[in-house]
């Protein structure tokens, strides 16, 4: 909530910064897959050290719908946007006796900039490339339950992503607005995942090698865009 | 776009949709679990209900879930008291009777197990099941019964041993103890299992003493008991000599009794102390060593087993070569041909000096010496006594030292008696003889006097030189070296023998019913000298010869030289009538009075021993 009132105040004074120039606002829903693959062998080898019940995987780091607001700058043909993603994994066990249940709730936010090249003279298809810096947070949560008796734990890690991307953008005026459709990709180098209380650590696998995200993938979206 | 647009409505819905794409997780996944059918055992081995314990038992117990169920823990308790407990599957615990009072008591097992759901509390702990078990035992704290040998016997060379059933098996230690029948002293306590008791029966294979005591002892913790004694009384195995030739003899063993407790027997040869094996089921060893007749010597036989370093005893016997016979001590053995039958007689009573004694006569068998008759006829006080035959009536002629008897050998009747008295004055220190109507009066101081006993006219006086030997028949005697012959009125001398300067003649003696004397001459060589044809033949690998005897049936003389360097042994030669040595063996002498006879073709000692081998 604190990253997320962050992000919020940060939002309203862009808005305000860019009152003054020419250029528009768009805010925008994205569906996006990912490449958490470390993190899912990591989630993999949780279940599998826990041998007394059979674990079953109900989340494995899917692909889930995101958000991206930006400022685009007529005058030189860029933009800068902020982003949000989220995904997770969870693992549990539970009958008429009690829960096991371990939960790895993983957001990304994103900060960017991209430069279009437009493509038709109305300036509303263009390609864009982008770089963007993610700032990911991961909570380990474990949950268990026997006996009326609950135990629970939570342990934060968090990493810094670096990417670059490539997309479409297609804007079609509607009246003062514009309906906005995008499509890209977007390659991410994810970093160590360093535990909060203690920045000397970051996650290990069972083979010894650091567990990492990846937030890779397609991004499709569709939103609005507001001239100013 | 208007100012509350562009500064709070693109936030404001920002903000909305970054609540809205948080990530939502999924529902748990829940595992509908179905009740199971409890399938568990918990045993306990060796116990049983109702069981009787008379000593602390170890008791085993096993549970078993089947590969579903684990064992939590398990509590053992005694009379409601915990006396064990353990969350291991398999283990065991102890009764310990000691603390616990005779009569019934309570084992109760309580154990907690898992469900085996597989649920998560079943995984950890939680989901337990709980069982239990009781049995009811009794504490046994008297003593053991005592058992009933009921025999002991002796089955192809082994010691079988059986009792009767007992009627509680409370014993912790069961032993057979052999004792040593004759002074109980304890030889060997083997230690027996309860399951040689159970079987009613023990093979005893170590015992090879002949007459045993057998008792068994049972024993607990709190008494022990002894049964009845039964033992066996074996006769012992025989072991005896027999001469082969004058240099060998064999060692004759029966078979032992218990000759399937041991392997062999193993025997020290003589002369030159080896060792051989000999099968202890009997049998004959031929040794090449000069056997020594009626030289008493301890000859052993040692029981042994294969590969046994215990030391086992010996049985064994007195070897002397010859059979024992009961009327010894004889002062003279002779063969009556009329009756077929062997006469000795015996003074029976003190060797020492004016001793009563009895004047035995005994009546033997001519084969194996066993007393036919006997007949007790006089108490004397001295030592002179002496039995002949009457060659001319076959009356036995019995001679002490003042008077000497005829008796009728049929009757044992005394048909006719001489008592010097009537014949001489001077009776101190003599002894008296008839011989055939003579009576012959000798003293001691070295005189004799021959008397006719009709008329008791002196017919012949002297000084006797060395010794005087007269005829059975009285017609011819020697004295003085010279050989005198009754020509029907007096005694004429016929041969005068020659003199080894002054050595005499050693010994002498005349064949009844033949004209023949034996003398040894100068040399000492045997000279067997016909007075009716006045020749002779010698024996000449024979010398030194100091006593001589004839025995009738065989027809054949028996003579007896001291053994050169040796003063307990005597080399007895048999010659026949020509003067033909035929056999020689070693006997015993003691020194000590002991004469042989050869009788009826056997070796008769006057120690008890006659020799029906060899000789």
């Amino acid at each position: 909530m604190k990253l997320f009132a962050s992000l919020l105040i940060t939002i309203i004074c862009i808005t305000n910064i860019v009152q003054a120039q020419n250029g528009s606002i768009f805010i925008e829903v994205n569906y996006q897959t990912y490449s958490h693959n470390a993190l899912k062998e990591f989630q993999q080898e949780l279940a599998d050290d826990i041998t007394q019940v059979q674990m079953r995987t109900n989340d494995n780091f899917p692909g889930n719908f995101g958000l991206r607001a930006g400022y685009r700058f007529e005058s030189i043909n860029s933009t800068i946007f902020a982003g949000f993603s989220s995904t997770g994994g969870k693992i549990s066990y539970s009958d008429y006796s009690g829960t096991i249940r371990l939960t790895q709730p993983l957001n990304g936010y994103t900060l960017g900039a991209m430069h279009h090249f437009f493509l038709d003279s109305q300036r509303n298809f263009s390609l864009a490339v982008k770089l963007l810096t993610t700032y990911s947070t991961l909570k380990v949560d474990s949950y268990s339950e026997l006996d009326n008796e609950i135990y629970e734990d939570e342990i934060k890690l968090h990493a810094f992503d670096y990417g670059i991307g490539t997309e479409l953008i297609y804007e079609y005026p509607i009246g003062k607005l514009k309906i906005r459709g995008a499509m890209g990709y977007d390659f991410v180098l994810g970093g160590k995942l360093y535990l909060n209380d203690n920045n000397d650590y970051y996650l290990l696998n069972n083979s010894g090698k650091p567990v990492k995200t990846n937030w890779s993938g397609l991004r499709i979206g569709a939103g609005i865009v507001i001239p100013i | 776009m208007s100012d509350i647009t562009s500064k709070y409505i693109i936030p404001i819905l920002f903000s909305f949709f970054l609540s809205g794409c948080s990530f939502n997780f999924s529902e748990d996944y829940y595992n509908d679990i179905s009740p199971l059918e409890v399938n568990t055992a918990f045993s306990l081995d060796p116990f049983e209900e109702g069981e009787t314990l008379t000593a602390s038992k170890k008791v085993n117990y096993s549970f078993n879930g089947n590969g579903q169920h684990q064992l939590y823990s398990a509590q053992v308790f005694v009379d409601n008291s915990l006396v064990y407990g353990s969350s291991s599957e398999n283990g065991s615990f102890d009764i310990d009777v000691d603390d616990l009072s005779s009569g019934e008591h309570t084992l109760k097992i309580e154990y907690q197990y898992s469900s085996g759901t597989g649920s998560l509390a079943d995984i950890n702990g939680a989901e337990r099941q709980y069982g239990s078990i009781e049995y009811k035992f009794n504490v046994d704290k008297s003593g053991p019964p005592q058992i009933e040998l009921t025999k002991v016997e002796v089955v192809e060379g082994t010691i079988q041993i059986y009792w009767n059933p007992i009627q509680k098996n409370n014993f912790e230690e069961a032993s057979l103890k052999v004792f040593n029948k004759e002074d109980s002293r304890l030889l060997r306590e083997l230690t027996l299992t309860s399951e040689i008791i159970d079987g009613l029966h023990f093979n005893d294979t170590l015992s090879t003493e002949l007459s045993i005591d057998f008792s068994l002892t049972l024993k607990n913790r709190y008494a022990e008991t002894n049964s009845n004694v039964l033992g066996i009384n074996l006769e012992p195995p025989t072991l005896r000599g027999e001469i082969i030739n004058s240099s060998q003899y064999k060692i004759i063993w029966s078979e032992h009794p218990l000759y399937g407790n041991f392997d062999y027997y193993e025997y020290n040869v003589r002369p030159n102390n080896t060792f051989v094996s000999l099968s202890n089921r009997g049998g004959e060893y031929i040794v090449d060593d000069v056997p020594v007749f009626g030289q008493q010597e301890y000859h052993s036989l040692a029981l042994k087993r294969e590969n046994g370093f215990e030391s086992l005893h010996y049985v064994g016997d007195i070897v002397h070569f010859g059979i024992e016979f009961g009327a010894k001590n004889g002062v003279n053995y002779v063969y009556s041909a009329l009756r077929n039958t062997i006469f000795t007689v015996v003074l029976e009573g003190s060797s020492s000096y004016n001793s009563p004694r009895n004047v035995v006569l005994y009546e033997l068998d001519p084969m194996d010496l066993s007393i036919l008759r006997t007949k007790t006829f006089f108490t004397i006080y001295d030592s002179f006594a002496n039995l002949v035959i009457d060659p001319t009536t076959g009356n036995l002629v019995l001679d002490l030292s003042e008077t000497s008897y005829s008796i009728n050998i049929d009757n044992l009747d005394i048909i006719g008696n001489w008592t010097a008295s009537d014949f001489t004055s001077d009776t101190y220190g003599i002894m008296t003889s008839y011989r055939n109507g003579f009576l012959v009066v000798e003293k001691y101081t070295g005189e004799v006097s021959i008397y006719n006993a009709t008329n008791a006219n002196l017919l012949y006086q002297s000084i006797v030189d060395y010794s005087f030997f007269i005829s059975d028949d009285g017609n011819a005697f020697i004295n003085n070296g010279i050989l005198y012959k009754w020509n029907g009125t007096a005694f004429e001398s016929i041969l005068t023998i020659p003199k080894n300067g002054n050595v005499a003649v050693h010994t002498a003696m005349f064949i009844p019913n033949s004209n023949l004397c034996v003398y040894s001459n100068v040399y000492g060589n045997p000279v067997i000298f016909n007075h009716e044809t006045m020749s002779e033949s010698i024996v000449g690998n024979v010398t030194g010869i100091y006593y001589l005897n004839y025995d009738s049936i065989t027809q054949k003389l028996c003579m007896f030289q001291q053994k050169p360097d040796d003063y307990i042994v005597d080399i007895a030669y048999l010659v026949d009538l020509n003067g033909n040595l035929e056999k020689n063996l070693n006997v015993f002498e003691n020194n000590w009075g002991l004469k042989y006879y050869y009788l009826n073709g056997q070796l008769v000692g006057s120690n008890g021993l006659y020799l029906n081998t060899y000789f």
